[in-house]
């Protein structure tokens, strides 16, 4: 019979011959019972500790690597370049078939003055330049693609930062390597190549 | 038999670009008869402005899709006999299949060449 049962715990009680119940007997049992509830107790607690221990080394963990994922860091530098600069290439793309175009609009206008003969040759490869022009629709979807993305994620970041208002700020981050200064520059943020000539006309190389 | 190659076209593109494209490879085509539409809803006003005899467009567009087009086109009594070409970058058979169901008589995966394009357009209007 087990000791973890009302029976097993009544078992010294029983040892009296004439079938009364000692003093002896009843104290021996008690303390026997208080004995098992304290062990068990006292294993509960330390199983329940344990679990609460964890829970709060996730939740610490959690924290931790939200605060390295500096949600609005990510939105505010990177996601915002990314977008600028997938932006200028769908319009670098956009400008330079156009310019393709205009150059292949100016031959056609001069091949009017060819003989026939003469002309449908280069017809035919002026319409390929035209067909390979189609490709930049493609791209230009790809893109639009990858912007979406790009703002379903920046959504998410928001939703993270809102959950996680309390964070701490993280701390400032280490000089990043580059393998260009700035890279070309967004329309309208750069340079124009005449102030650059202007520049270099003010500061002549003094060795001429 | 020959296919008239002054019947006048609608091309419908949200990208100006894709328009000229399409504009300049029709021209080598001899098709010169051609207006053109940069969203759904300008398409379908001139198609009630003035009679067309071909419709190429694009699938993806905002606020009106090539397929949405397609569908008002085809709900019209006045129009909806009007052949009607999807070029478009969209080529999953779904996409397919749901232009086929709203009335489409051809359709057209981008990028694409003239040869093609004259087919499709000849393959419709014979």
């Amino acid at each position: 019979m087990s000791a973890d049962t009302a029976e097993g715990w009544a078992g010294p009680l029983r040892q009296s011959d004439d079938g009364d119940i000692s003093f002896d007997a009843l104290f021996v049992a008690v303390r026997e019972l208080v004995t098992k509830l304290e062990d068990r107790v006292n294993e509960l607690a330390a199983r329940v500790r344990a679990d609460v221990d964890g829970l709060a080394r996730v939740i610490a963990e959690t924290r931790r690597e939200l605060r390295e994922l500096a949600p609005e860091e990510l939105r505010r530098r990177h996601l915002a370049v990314a977008n600028g600069e997938l932006d200028a290439v769908a319009r670098h793309l956009e400008e330079a078939t156009n310019e393709i175009l205009d150059a292949c609009e100016a031959m056609e206008r001069l091949l009017e003055q060819l003989p026939e003969p003469r002309r449908g040759p280069l017809l035919a490869q002026l319409t390929r330049v035209y067909e390979a022009c189609s490709f930049h629709d493609i791209p230009g979807q790809r893109i639009r693609k990858v912007v979406d993305s790009l703002e379903e994620v920046d959504r998410r970041l928001r939703q993270i930062r809102e959950s996680y208002r309390a964070l701490p700020a993280r701390p400032p981050a280490a000089e990043e390597p580059r393998s260009l200064l700035n890279g070309p520059a967004l329309p309208g943020q750069g340079t124009p190549q005449e102030e650059i000539d202007a520049l270099l006309g003010h500061h002549r190389n003094p060795r001429r | 038999m020959a296919v008239d190659r002054n019947i006048p076209i609608l091309i419908v593109d949200d990208y100006r670009t894709m328009l000229r494209i399409i504009r300049s490879l029709l021209r080598q085509l001899d098709f010169t008869n051609v207006d053109e539409a940069t969203d759904g809803a300008t398409a379908l006003r001139k198609l009630r402005e003035k009679p067309y005899g071909l419709v190429i467009s694009d699938w993806n567009m905002q606020p009106m899709t090539g397929l949405e087009l397609l569908k008002a086109v085809r709900a019209d009594p006045q129009l909806r006999d009007i052949p009607f070409i999807m070029v478009t970058a969209e080529s999953r058979k779904e996409n397919v299949l749901a232009a086929k169901e709203a009335g489409v008589d051809n359709y057209i995966v981008k990028p694409f060449n003239a040869e093609t394009l004259r087919a499709k357009i000849e393959a419709v209007l014979r």
